[in-house]
């Protein structure tokens, strides 16, 4: 018995020891390659192996990603993993690892709004020299995304922005603006399944921060301008007063409170909701997902506009490959976040998992427009969209906007007094950060 | 002379491996957080770690929204505390007196304790769930309610949730705790009780509660400590909403650090929340001594 445990101690050595030479052994010849073929990288000198973290994708998209760029890169190595679960809960698990110093994963989806913390802490790999080259692909508002201090920390994935979904079997022409949602939604509550009117997102967190910036900047409210919050005007407030409007008036569920982007999803799929606040990349989810009662009755626009707002407002979101900087294998790992982000791969992210692409000429591509015309119908939405405050620690801005809307939509705090505490609250939380 | 230094050093290495493994994942995090509850670091601006002194402390004690979470905090607390407490104690009557099938009885009470905490959260956020609540389907089944109640958007049903989330899960613990109090009760009391001509209850108020005293003393002190520590079951169900009534203090500490990656504040609310877990323990730690 123990010589079988020692036997199978030595053996299980033998075998770690000979996997470190083989990693330091790959690392060194790929560091060679680099020196020696610069500028004519050969994609098959470049091997290695990589883990990729990813959100959740239930197209398969990313896999087919992957696959493509095995074709070119055939001597690298893509472990794929997922992590389930909405935007914050990805940041924690990623960002356990990135504090740590780890060099796994490689290669990360990384939600646009973490860019400018990940990369003030050091974490993500500078790739300002890599993308500069490759720059002109892109459309404008996504790759300014990636840039924070004037340098590129990530490659464009995808670019989302809040789009208004509607049930285009029931009516014909989407409202554009907020009465006459509300007249339409008091049309159609009670017929053909229907029971809600407009379904958004308030969950206390990144849901409220999107969809309340949304609604103040629909009726010509303002958040960050020339270095200073002013959110605290009688447009704010209207907007506020509009949302309490929707909930109590029953046009929108008490639960919208409560609901991430994937509950509304849940009940519009159910056909239960005349209208949906969501993201674009909702819509192929709508369309796909088992059990959608939706199929084909899917129509979306831009988002409709308030009494006194002059153009439709989204937020812009989206998604980004970024390069883990203590990755031990770098130059595979920025090879293959560089591939994620062009045209091929761009072309077959948009083709099964109905995502906005970030290379411009992938909206000219006929096979995209006849397999998803709505990325054209919805092109201007995309253009039209906003960023959320560009700041260094965006997200303490995000956690007081949240807490002080959600204290106005309780009714614990007045309208007014919430907006102005909570620019008062920013506008400090904002010296702090200079 | 050199036999008892062998015996000391073979106990000292004995006792080693328990002494670095508490020493590390003990000691050492609480020191390191003490020590960075005095810094400014915030992991965005690494080139800016320093000294800071009291500064996290003001901060944190001037603003509002601690002492908010500081009173839902104590909120959430004696009311899980006083729920458990009475629920715990009625599951432990009624386990002292079964008579048959003890054993399955006391497998099953366990079960909740078992689980984890935050698959309980999940379990809760569905049944409370403003579409799929099962517990709207059986309210409304029984006629209480004529429309469903969107728990989780109204800050007092969205407090009751996560008590009664918490209660099921720890009132199996207090259950076993007091049935093994119960169990040391002599059976002669009750007897000469009963002789005496003494009922149910009075016997229940005079003997019972007296002689388990010392031990809901030591239970209150754990679900205290369980109850100020609280996170599970409110990042899971609620993630502190709505307006913040049902974020408590280490649901605030976990956004200072993991949120906005303020290491400083985020430390100093930890150092907090452990000072007062200590005051509170040495409390009840006196109260029981006394009562010896």
């Amino acid at each position: 018995m123990k010589k079988k445990l020692l036997g199978l101690l030595l053996a299980t050595s033998v075998v770690a020891a000979s996997f470190a030479g083989c990693g330091n052994e790959s690392s060194s010849t790929s560091a060679s390659a680099a020196s020696a073929t610069d500028e004519a990288a050969n994609p098959e000198d470049i091997s290695g192996e990589i883990t990729f973290v990813s959100a959740n994708d239930q197209t398969g998209a990313l896999d087919e990603m992957i696959e493509s760029f095995n074709k070119v890169y055939p001597n690298v190595v893509v472990n794929h993993e997922s992590l389930p679960g909405a935007s914050d809960d990805i940041k924690e698990s990623l960002m356990t690892s990135l504090a740590a110093g780890d060099s796994s994963p490689d290669v990360f989806e990384c939600d646009i709004i973490w860019v400018s913390q990940f990369a003030a802490a050091g974490w993500i790999a500078d790739v300002t020299e890599d993308i500069e080259p490759i720059a002109d692909q892109y459309l404008g508002g996504p790759l300014s995304t990636v840039y924070y201090n004037d340098r590129a920390y990530a490659y464009p994935d995808y670019t989302d922005v809040g789009l208004l979904y509607y049930r285009s079997d029931i009516i014909d022409t989407p409202p554009t603006t907020w009465d006459e949602l509300v007249e339409l939604s008091n049309e159609y509550v009670g017929k053909d399944g229907i029971e809600y009117g407009y379904l958004f997102q308030m969950f206390q967190g990144e849901p409220t921060s999107c969809n309340m910036l949304e609604f103040i900047k629909q009726n010509g409210g303002q958040d960050l301008v020339n270095g200073e919050f002013k959110l605290n005007s009688s447009n704010s407030v209207e907007s506020l007063e509009f949302v309490e409007e929707l909930i109590s008036s029953g046009v929108s569920p008490e639960g919208v409170l409560t609901h991430k982007p994937a509950d509304s999803r849940a009940i519009f799929e159910e056909g239960n909701a005349l209208f949906m606040r969501n993201w674009t990349s909702a819509y192929a989810l709508t369309q796909t997902e088992e059990g959608s009662q939706v199929v084909g009755k899917v129509g979306v626009a831009a988002l409709p506009t308030g009494p006194n707002g002059s153009s439709s407002s989204g937020t812009l979101g989206g998604w980004a490959f970024a390069v883990n900087a203590y990755s031990e294998q770098t130059e595979a790992a920025k090879a293959f976040a560089e591939y994620m982000s062009s045209y091929e791969a761009q072309k077959i992210s948009a083709l099964k998992r109905g995502t906005f692409p970030v290379v411009a000429d992938v909206y000219d591509d006929e096979e995209v427009l006849s397999e998803q015309p709505y990325i054209a119908a919805v092109k201007d939405a995309a253009d039209a969209a906003e960023p959320r405050p560009q700041v260094r620690d965006y997200s303490t801005v995000s956690t007081l906007f949240a807490e002080y809307i959600h204290k106005a939509l309780t009714g614990e705090l007045s309208n007014e007094e919430a907006l102005e505490t909570l620019d008062t609250k920013l506008n400090e939380a904002l010296a702090e950060m200079q | 002379m050199t036999k008892t230094i062998k015996e000391n050093l073979i106990g000292y290495l004995s006792i080693a491996p328990a002494i670095l493994l508490i020493g590390g994942v003990g000691i050492i995090p609480i020191l390191i957080t003490f020590t960075y509850s005095f810094q400014y670091r915030v992991l965005t601006d690494p080139l800016n770690i320093h000294y800071v002194g009291l500064d996290n402390y003001i901060k944190l004690l001037t603003d509002p929204s601690f002492w908010e979470v500081f009173k839902n905090t104590a909120v959430f607390a004696i009311l899980s505390m006083t729920v458990e407490l009475f629920v715990g104690l009625t599951a432990a009557l009624f386990m002292n007196s079964a008579k048959r099938y003890v054993g399955i009885i006391r497998t099953i009470i366990l079960i909740p304790w078992a689980i984890p905490g935050i698959i309980i959260a999940y379990m809760f956020s569905f049944m409370f769930n403003d579409q799929l609540s099962v517990i709207n389907v059986i309210l409304e089944g029984l006629g209480l309610i004529d429309n469903p109640i969107t728990f989780l958007a109204n800050k007092h049903w969205a407090m009751f949730v996560v008590v009664v989330a918490d209660t099921w899960k720890q009132f199996p613990y207090i259950a076993l705790m007091l049935l093994a109090g119960l169990q040391t009760i002599p059976k002669e009391l009750y007897e000469s009780a009963s002789v005496d001509g003494a009922g149910t209850i009075q016997q229940f108020f005079k003997i019972t509660l007296p002689n388990l005293k010392g031990i809901i003393l030591i239970v209150l002190l754990f679900r205290t400590m369980g109850a100020i520590r609280i996170f599970d079951i409110i990042y899971g169900i609620t993630g502190g909403g709505p307006a913040n009534s049902t974020a408590t203090l280490l649901y605030k500490a976990y956004k200072y650090i993991f949120g906005d990656m303020n290491f400083g504040l985020g430390s100093a609310m930890s150092t907090i929340i452990t000072l007062l877990i200590m005051i509170l323990s040495f409390v009840y730690i006196r109260t029981l001594k006394t009562e010896d």
